[in-house]
């Protein structure tokens, strides 16, 4: 930084010395520009200076000095400071000293959290540890936290590089219209209004909440809430205002629009606008839950297990009563959860598993209740000897079962829950099947009843195919 | 030269931290509080908002404080949870400051306000016969920092002494009230981040996820929906009390909330 500043000051020095003594050179928009002090600005399309706060900065957008111009001291004077150049997008990461995470840079200095390092790797290379800048935390306020990138498709550092041509456009910055109306009355200036939502990203049946907060110093006169142009309350005569949205089970579109419109006394009105994203989860039998036991004593637990078919899986959560419990992030299709109902004998919990799959889609299971009694379900478990077969071929299905209270009998039923074979006793129950002549999938249960009649099920799921 | 200042502004705080106990663990700061990590050296203001304000220099720092007393030291991870939530300006009617690129002299009004004095004679009134030794540079980089307000047009607009007094803290100069606070929700490691604060009876609590995991908040009669990465929630809290909570996923991690008169 040193060695460069004082590069720009000699050279500076030179040009002025061998060039002229004449007026300075004339700018336009677009231009880098310094005085007789060595700082190098960006002067923008809206007639400002734009400093750069680092030489990595500068450097991020210019590969040398070559077209600074120079200006005299007034002139560069008269120029207001417009703000900070952030980094040019795509080219460096970024991060912080005092914060682990590293940023790619987006439009208009938006950061984007690389969330792992395989996407560091596929965005920046293997080298990728060699392109991260530390930016100073005095300037991290010049930057804006955008979203995370999660996926590899969500941000290319070429084409944000490519399409960040020059300062002006990466800032937005245009010619302000001329000032016409510079001493003429001033109509009133609105006021203030700041509207939120509790969940932005609700799902189909929750309800949220709308809070807007409007200011002006004569006072607010009324608040109107609305979602989707359908009011939603109207306040008079306050400054804050709520309003409760149930999410339909059934909405045309995932995006809902609500906007908060306040009425000032003074005849001003302000609105604002917020985007409500319904998270759109989808009950599929692709999803399964089930519990080792669906009744247990006090304070025993049991194994909870979400099932994900055809699902490409990025994350499984299990709910418990609605609060998440449990969540893996393995990419495996199964998520595993030990369960240990609070509650007394008589009181039960409702368990649900949410399947995220790899492009952000939401899938949800049936709901599964376990409950605490007196005395536990028996521990089943049923097993085909092969889960894949031909047509042609046959196939065994075992259940076993155990219990404290010992079993009373043993069942296989078929997927109408016919009984198939009924056996008394403790003894494995096995029942021969076949040979199938139909193609598809069939699933199994097993029953078992303990002596004192408490029973549970199991299932499996056979698949026939052609040879 | 700013490089220069931040350096000396770093070793300063070294100094200041030899001879401060060492409480890494300690968790529990309230808004208001000076923070800095273990490792580094820079110091925090952390505000109502529960982000942690930075001193783009040494100057900006004295403005407020005389000393480097009171600093909460937190473990780097835990700083790293805070999100920064941008720069410390100057305390009003303290200091005036310019750009080296600009001759204009402002004075500092209540949150960051530049307001130019139009003349030496002004400028004489308002900070008496020494006035030129009271103007500060200003990095051309900080002065997005500042707003630019109304210029100075008599001295009977702004008493420096008046406008000091009228901010007693960086909370108030920002416009945070004490009615709000904020816990930064990191990961296992870290947990939330104050995992213990005190407010007063009405206060909104605010918890932010800041870790890429989902977590959520559930407490005595409250329960956040499931968090995911900077998504917020927020309870206000009427009652004189103290109310603990914890993370569902997680239950090692938990925090305390002291609700006073």
């Amino acid at each position: 930084m040193k060695i460069i500043t004082s590069f720009i000051v000699l050279t500076a020095a030179l040009f002025i010395t061998s060039h002229t003594v004449n007026a300075a050179e004339t700018i336009s928009s677009g231009d880098l520009i310094k005085a007789s002090t060595p700082a190098v600005y960006y002067y923008g399309a809206d007639g400002k200076r734009y400093v750069f706060p680092t030489e990595k900065t500068f450097l991020s957008w210019y590969d040398n000095f070559d077209s600074v111009k120079t200006i005299t001291d007034a002139e560069l004077a008269s120029l207001p400071i417009g703000g900070n150049v952030t980094y040019r997008p795509g080219v460096r990461m970024i991060k912080i000293t005092t914060d682990p995470k590293t940023y790619a840079v987006g439009t208009n200095g938006i950061l984007r959290h690389i969330t792992s390092e395989e996407i560091a790797v596929a965005l920046y290379g293997s080298d990728w540890n060699t392109k991260i800048d530390d930016i100073p935390d005095t300037f991290f306020v010049n930057y804006n936290i955008g979203d995370p990138i999660t996926n590899v498709s969500q941000f290319t550092p070429a084409d944000a590089t490519s399409a960040a041509t020059n300062i002006n456009s990466d800032k937005g910055l245009t010619t302000s219209p001329p000032d016409t109306c510079t001493d003429c009355d001033e109509p009133p200036e609105p006021g203030t209004m700041n509207f939120s939502v509790n969940d932005p990203n609700p799902r189909p049946g929750d309800t949220i909440t709308f809070t807007a907060n409007a200011n002006e110093s004569e006072g607010v006169q009324m608040i109107k809430i609305l979602v989707d142009e359908n009011l939603v309350t109207t306040c008079n005569n306050t400054t804050i205002c709520t309003g409760n949205y149930p999410i339909p089970l059934i909405t045309d579109s995932n995006t809902l629009t609500a906007r908060a419109e306040a009425t000032f006394i003074n005849q001003t009105s302000k609105a604002q606008e917020i985007q409500i994203q319904v998270e759109e989860t989808t009950l599929t039998s692709g999803v399964k839950i089930y519990a080792d036991r669906t009744n247990v004593k006090v304070g025993q637990s049991t194994g909870i297990t979400v099932d994900a078919q055809d699902i490409i899986v990025k994350r499984i959560e299990i709910f418990v009563d609605g609060a998440g419990k449990a969540v893996c992030e393995s990419g495996s299709r199964t998520c595993k959860y030990s369960l240990t109902p609070d509650g007394g004998i008589g009181t039960f919990v409702t368990l649900h598993g949410i399947v995220t799959d790899s492009i952000g889609r939401t899938y949800r299971s049936e709901n599964l209740t376990v409950t605490v009694t007196e005395n536990d379900s028996p521990l089943v478990t049923i097993q085909a000897d092969k889960n894949y077969v031909y047509t042609g071929e046959s196939l065994n299905v075992t259940v076993t079962a155990s219990d404290q209270d010992g079993i009373q009998y043993l069942e296989i039923l078929d997927q109408n829950r016919q009984i198939l074979k009924h056996c008394d006793g403790a003894a494995p129950c096995t029942y021969n099947i076949g040979p199938w002549n139909e193609t598809g999938a069939y699933t199994f249960y097993g029953r078992a009843a303990d002596a004192m009649d408490a029973t549970d099920e199991q299932s499996t799921v056979v698949t026939v195919t052609n040879p | 030269m700013m490089q220069r200042i931040i350096a000396a502004f770093s070793s300063i705080a070294m100094i200041a931290s030899l001879f401060m106990p060492m409480s890494a663990k300690a968790l529990t700061f309230n808004p208001g509080t000076l923070i800095k990590g273990q490792s580094y050296s820079a110091v925090y203001y952390f505000a109502e908002d529960g982000k942690r304000y930075v001193f783009p220099n040494e100057k900006t720092y004295f403005t407020w404080y005389e000393n480097f007393d009171n600093i909460v030291i937190v473990d780097d991870r835990t700083l790293g949870v805070i999100p920064i939530g941008g720069n410390v300006t100057y305390r009003p009617g303290k200091k005036m400051v310019k750009i080296t690129t600009d001759p204009t002299v402002y004075a500092i009004d209540v949150g960051g306000v530049l307001r130019a004095i139009g003349s030496e004679e002004l400028a004489q009134t308002l900070y008496n016969i020494n006035w030129n030794q009271q103007i500060d540079d200003l990095p051309d980089a900080f002065f997005i920092n500042y707003k630019m307000g109304s210029p100075i047009a008599t001295a009977a607009e702004f008493k420096p002494a008046d406008v000091m007094n009228s901010v007693s803290s960086i909370s108030e100069n920002k416009g945070f009230t004490s009615t709000e606070a904020a816990i930064s929700i990191g990961d296992t490691m870290t947990g939330f981040v104050p995992s213990s604060i005190t407010v007063k009876v009405g206060t909104t609590v605010t918890w932010t996820n800041q870790d890429s995991k989902p977590h959520t908040v559930k407490g005595d009669g409250f329960q956040s929906p499931n968090l995911e990465y900077r998504e917020s929630f927020n309870r206000t809290f009427n009652q004189v009390g103290s109310y603990q909570f914890y993370d569902t996923y997680n239950e090692s991690m938990v925090g305390n909330i002291s609700v006073i008169n």
